[in-house]
């Protein structure tokens, strides 16, 4: 009897993720399938496999509509972005997780509000400053505005890898004779590549998926980026929706791709950045 | 190579946390000084403070001459080894000798000679190019131990270098440290919670409880003539038994308690009066009475340890009596509940207050 109940219990559980699990991944499912499918056969009765798989809308996207160039506007912007943020934040990072200075924990605290920050309330005054400084419809344009929501981000996971690395290995290194500066860069950094790895990953996700500021801050196809362009993807008498769809399977390729690499890393990197500092 | 002094050393953590308090200490050029005591009772911090990697509270840290309270670990120039050991992982075992020397801009000519040389005496010389991940315990620990020779620093601290290693080769490399101190001739503070370890090893021991630094000397002095009763329970094995008593003087001062009363062959003169006292004595001096015994006692249970014996006696008096411990030759026959008269041999008897547990000055040596 009790052991009917427990068998029941966990068909329950199984089948219950598995419907959550379905339920997550059925909207990529279709969007994917959908691409493939012929435009007439989109609007038909639906079907879970498509009849007849057609590459057609990749091809247009590419074609017609030159989806070249919001991928290297996104490649530049989000790499930029991540590049100097990686850069400039392991030093901040590391300032923070190691060295003793006043005022360390308002300015974590500070650095935590920025991340929670709406980003619509700062938009308007961004792009006065950004018109003010001609940078409007520039790659700098957005990658400056980036820094603010990904340098926060970028400090508070590498703070947290940082702190985890054994501190002995540091004083060593300064008992050895090295200054700071060279235990961070002999020591600190080669032992944190992972750390550093996968929090350029993340940032590098944000910033390829970041949407209200790129579309903001740019005026024509030549400096819009993936999410901008497709969502102002326009026929002439009807909404290109295998195009829209492809495009949207091709822009999430990037981050699927490299999370399904580096899952393992980037799972413990989180929930290092969330259960420390 | 230099002397080490520290004055009034203070080391607060937090709000009040003292780990050490008002600490003076010398250690003289080329000593091997142990640092000794219980867990958390601030050797590490101590040894630290002398590294540079922890700034005292208050006090003052001199290397030689020079105070250098306020140097970095950088500018004191000495090696550190660390419990962990605290090898680059990262860095093949040649790159970690190397280290030191390169970040000191010595050439690269004399340090590839220099890290040849030691790998030979260290006996690491097919190690080199491993990473410190692909080494045992005990080749870890040579290499630490190598790391910081190389660098011909003025003083040596280690924090419990031996402690990873199995029983055996703590023995070993025990025995190697003390050979590598004759033939550096370098000062050395090591730091351990060992008594055995630091009776060995030091010249000087230098025993702390509870941030307080209770007595420096020689081993023998320590074990003879311990400056208090912490001091004397925490050297020797197994610990020194303590009995709380009355010193009272009629006549010859007497030591009383419900167990035994014995006259003490001490300048009466020092003591005035009667007070409470703590009668110490180590299992290794209780002797077996010939003539008259001063206490009776009872064998509870019997260690045999092969050449000799550890017998955990009551001494009979009131309530249920008195739990101590003796040490016998094995050949003594006996048995469990046998009944022994016993001699506490005057000389081997210490006296401390019982408060503090200052020992009593003029108590026999
Ligand atoms: N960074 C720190 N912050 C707060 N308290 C500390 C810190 N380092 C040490 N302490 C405290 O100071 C006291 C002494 O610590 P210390 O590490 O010197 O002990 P220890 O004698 O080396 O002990 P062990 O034998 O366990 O290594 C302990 O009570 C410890 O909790
Ligand atoms: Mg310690």
């Amino acid at each position: 009897m009790i052991r009917a109940l427990v068998a029941l219990r966990s068909a329950a559980i199984v089948l219950l993720i598995g419907a959550i699990v379905l339920g997550i991944l059925f909207p990529f499912y279709w969007a994917i399938v959908a691409s493939f499918r012929p435009e007439t056969e989109l609007f038909g009765t639906p079907s879970l496999w498509p009849q007849e798989w057609v590459t057609e809308h990749y091809q247009k996207l590419f074609d017609e509509r030159n989806f070249w160039v919001p991928i290297r506007n996104s490649l530049i912007v989000a790499g930029a972005t991540t590049f100097l943020c990686v850069v400039i934040g392991a030093f901040c990072a590391y300032a923070v997780a190691r060295l003793q200075f006043r005022g360390k924990a308002p300015i974590l605290g500070f650095i935590l509000a920025v991340t929670m920050f709406p980003q619509i309330t700062i938009v308007s005054p961004l792009y006065l400053l950004l018109r003010e400084l001609r940078l409007i419809n520039t790659y700098p344009g957005l990658v400056f505005p980036y820094l603010t929501f990904a340098m926060p981000l970028t400090v508070w996971l590498l703070v947290s890898f940082f702190r985890q690395l054994p501190r002995e290995l540091e004083e060593a290194g300064l008992i050895d004779g090295a200054s700071r500066l060279r235990v961070f860069w002999e020591i600190v950094l080669p032992l944190s590549w992972p750390g550093l790895a996968t929090t350029a990953i993340i940032t590098f996700i944000y910033c390829w998926n970041e949407f209200l500021f790129a579309l903001s801050f740019t005026l024509g196809p030549e400096r819009q980026t993936v999410p901008v362009a497709i969502a102002l993807f326009r026929g002439q008498y009807q909404v290109p929706w295998g195009q829209i769809l492809a495009a949207a399977s091709l822009a999430t390729a990037p981050a699927a791709i490299l999370i399904v690499i580096f899952q393992r890393r980037i799972v413990t990197g989180l929930t290092a950045g969330a259960v420390k500092g | 190579m230099a002397s080490i002094r520290l004055e009034k050393i203070e080391k607060v953590f937090g709000k009040n946390q003292a780990a050490v308090r008002s600490l003076d200490l010398e250690i003289a050029d080329g000593a091997f000084v142990v640092l000794v005591g219980p867990s958390g009772c601030g050797k590490s911090t101590t040894l630290r403070i002398i590294a540079g990697l922890e700034t005292p509270t208050r006090g003052k840290v001199f290397l030689g001459e020079q105070d250098v309270t306020a140097f970095s670990p950088q500018e004191r120039d000495l090696a550190m080894v660390f419990q962990s050991y605290a090898l680059y992982p990262h860095k093949a075992v040649r790159q970690n000798l190397e280290f030191g020397l390169r970040m000191r801009g010595v050439a690269p000519a004399v340090i590839s000679e220099r890290v040849e040389r030691i790998a030979k005496v260290l006996g690491l010389e097919t190690l080199l190019e491993r990473k410190p991940g692909q080494l045992s315990g005990g080749q870890r620990q040579r290499v630490a131990l190598g790391r910081a020779i190389v660098r011909e620093p003025k003083a040596f601290l280690l924090d419990e270098p031996l402690s990873n290693l199995d029983a055996k080769l703590r023995v070993q490399t025990r025995a190697e440290l003390s050979r590598m101190h004759r033939q550096l001739s370098a000062t050395m503070v090591y730091v351990t919670h060992d008594q055995e370890e630091a009776m060995t090893l030091g010249d000087q021991i230098a025993v702390m409880n509870q941030g307080v630094l209770e007595q420096v000397a020689p081993p023998l002095e320590i074990y003879r003539r311990p400056a208090t009763a912490f001091v004397a329970g925490f050297i020797g094995s197994p610990t020194m038994n303590f009995f709380r008593c009355t010193l009272r003087q009629d006549g010859t001062p007497r030591l009383r308690s419900s167990c035994f009363d014995i006259a003490l062959n001490v300048d009466a003169s020092l003591l005035t009066g009667e007070r409470e006292v703590l009668l110490g004595i180590r299992p290794q001096d209780i002797r077996l009475a010939e003539g008259e015994a001063d206490s009776q006692a009872r064998v509870d249970v019997i260690q045999p340890l092969g050449n000799e014996m550890v017998q955990h006696i009551k001494l009979l008096g009131q309530d249920n009596g008195t739990s101590a411990m003796m040490i016998v030759p094995a050949e003594m026959t006996v048995q469990i509940n046998d009944q022994l008269g016993l001699h506490f041999p005057r000389e081997r008897l210490h006296l401390f207050d019982t408060g503090p547990g200052r020992r009593l000055g003029a108590a026999p040596r």
